[in-house]
């Protein structure tokens, strides 16, 4: 695979920052497309309390895993479940305000902030979830993106007979109601830091619009970040949701006579340990556990359900404009779609060796 | 994969690089940075 991006920062005034984020992959896809583009305003403080409001299209701040240029991870080349899902489904289109503050009389080591936007699209976020299952990558979904996902079975009598193809979009309105996050956070100094937050797209799954149906996903976050002895870093997160959907809407956006609304909740968590060595190396190692079930079904059905192994290593000398690395991947998953749908076994082992080379211009 | 360079990969390379040198790459207002990479799996 081959990626190329720019991650543009400007300066407008003393307290107007834009950025910008192009992205180009060879996999298809059409041409250069953005997937980050905002301002942020960030008034000149007059109290210990630091306000930032962001305006356009961004990623929530959820993950503690892709702080690099790029929203790339400085620790593993594919990312977590978690976060591979929030880079190919949520991204918010709205504004977002936040809150920064330091406690002065502990030392300026302890600082919490807190956050919420208002957005709208986003809409079918859940959508490749469901019919795709978790994965991991880094492959972002970038603003006017639309894929393919698995085909919909067509059914006669219960019994599949065909399928025919879907296509995604996944940031786009489709009943123009606003949806909505929020959090807060702790950090101590760049030894701890620990993050709550919750999502809700309020999307409505009855609603139709540019090709795509309404999945009203919503889901609690929880992350930690800790610097451990021996230099080790730690970093955890955790998501739990649920997605409301119709089974048996169509891409005309016609509803079948077996329509019947639907649950499903998802879960996933993980825990990376990396180190570096020396000036120039780094070493990941993470587990991840994820699973999606149906709330509401008679059978219930477990949509996907497995855990995932990855390990990393990366040569990135400081100042250095190359880097390269190698990363192996292990996903074991089980998936009652796959036989039911497909006719394709349910249970799978994916293993995947990645080398990996970049460059980079200007200063990393 | 492919060979590494195609036409359909230079394109957007060379506008991105074009956008990098009319900027600076960094400067007091102006910071871009471009990451170019390549994966094999």
């Amino acid at each position: 695979m081959f990626r190329a991006f720019a991650d543009y920062r400007g300066r407008l005034t003393p307290t107007l920052q834009a950025r910008v984020i192009a992205d180009y992959v060879d996999d298809g896809s059409s041409g250069v497309d953005l997937t980050e583009a905002y301002i942020d305003w960030r008034p000149i403080p007059s109290s210990p309390n630091q306000h930032q409001v962001r305006f356009g299209a961004f990623y929530p701040p959820f993950s503690l895993e892709n702080g690099d240029s790029g929203w790339q991870s400085p620790f593993t080349y594919s990312y977590s479940a978690i976060n591979t899902w929030l880079g190919e489904e949520i991204r918010p289109v709205g504004a977002e305000w936040s809150l920064r503050r330091r406690f002065e009389k502990l030392g300026n080591a302890q600082e919490i902030r807190a956050f919420a936007a208002g957005f709208y699209g986003n809409d079918p976020a859940g959508t490749l979830l469901f019919w795709r299952g978790w994965s991991l990558h880094d492959r972002q979904s970038r603003l006017h993106d639309h894929f393919d996902i698995p085909d919909m079975p067509t059914f006669s009598s219960g019994v599949v007979t065909g399928t025919r193809p879907q296509t995604l979009k996944p940031f786009v309105d489709t009943d123009h109601e606003p949806g909505a996050y929020a959090g807060v956070e702790w950090r101590y100094a760049r030894r701890a830091l620990v993050q709550l937050a919750r999502y809700d797209n309020r999307a409505d799954p009855y609603s139709f619009a540019d090709g795509q149906w309404g999945w009203r996903t919503d889901f609690n976050h929880v992350a930690v970040q800790v610097g451990l002895p021996a230099e080790i870093g730690l970093v955890a997160q955790w998501m739990r949701g649920t997605t409301d959907w119709l089974s048996g809407a169509s891409q005309a956006g016609t509803l079948s006579p077996f329509v019947r609304f639907v649950q499903d909740e998802f879960e996933s968590q993980f825990v990376l340990l990396t180190r570096r060595l020396g000036d120039k190396h780094r070493l990941a190692l993470r587990y991840d556990t994820f699973s999606i079930n149906r709330l509401n079904a008679s059978p219930p059905v477990t949509s996907d359900d497995g855990d995932a192994w990855t390990l990393s290593y990366r040569l990135a000398p400081s100042n250095a404009r190359f880097s390269g690395g190698v990363e192996w991947l292990r996903i074991e998953s089980h998936r009652d779609l796959w036989p039911m749908f497909y006719s394709v076994p349910g249970d799978q082992t994916e293993d995947q060796l990645r080398l990996q080379f970049s460059f980079r211009l200007a200063a990393p | 994969m492919g060979p590494l360079l195609t036409a359909r990969r230079i394109a957007p390379l060379s506008a991105m690089l074009i956008a990098a040198s009319a900027l600076g790459a960094e400067s007091d207002r102006h910071d871009l940075k471009l990451d170019v990479s390549a994966g094999y799996v």
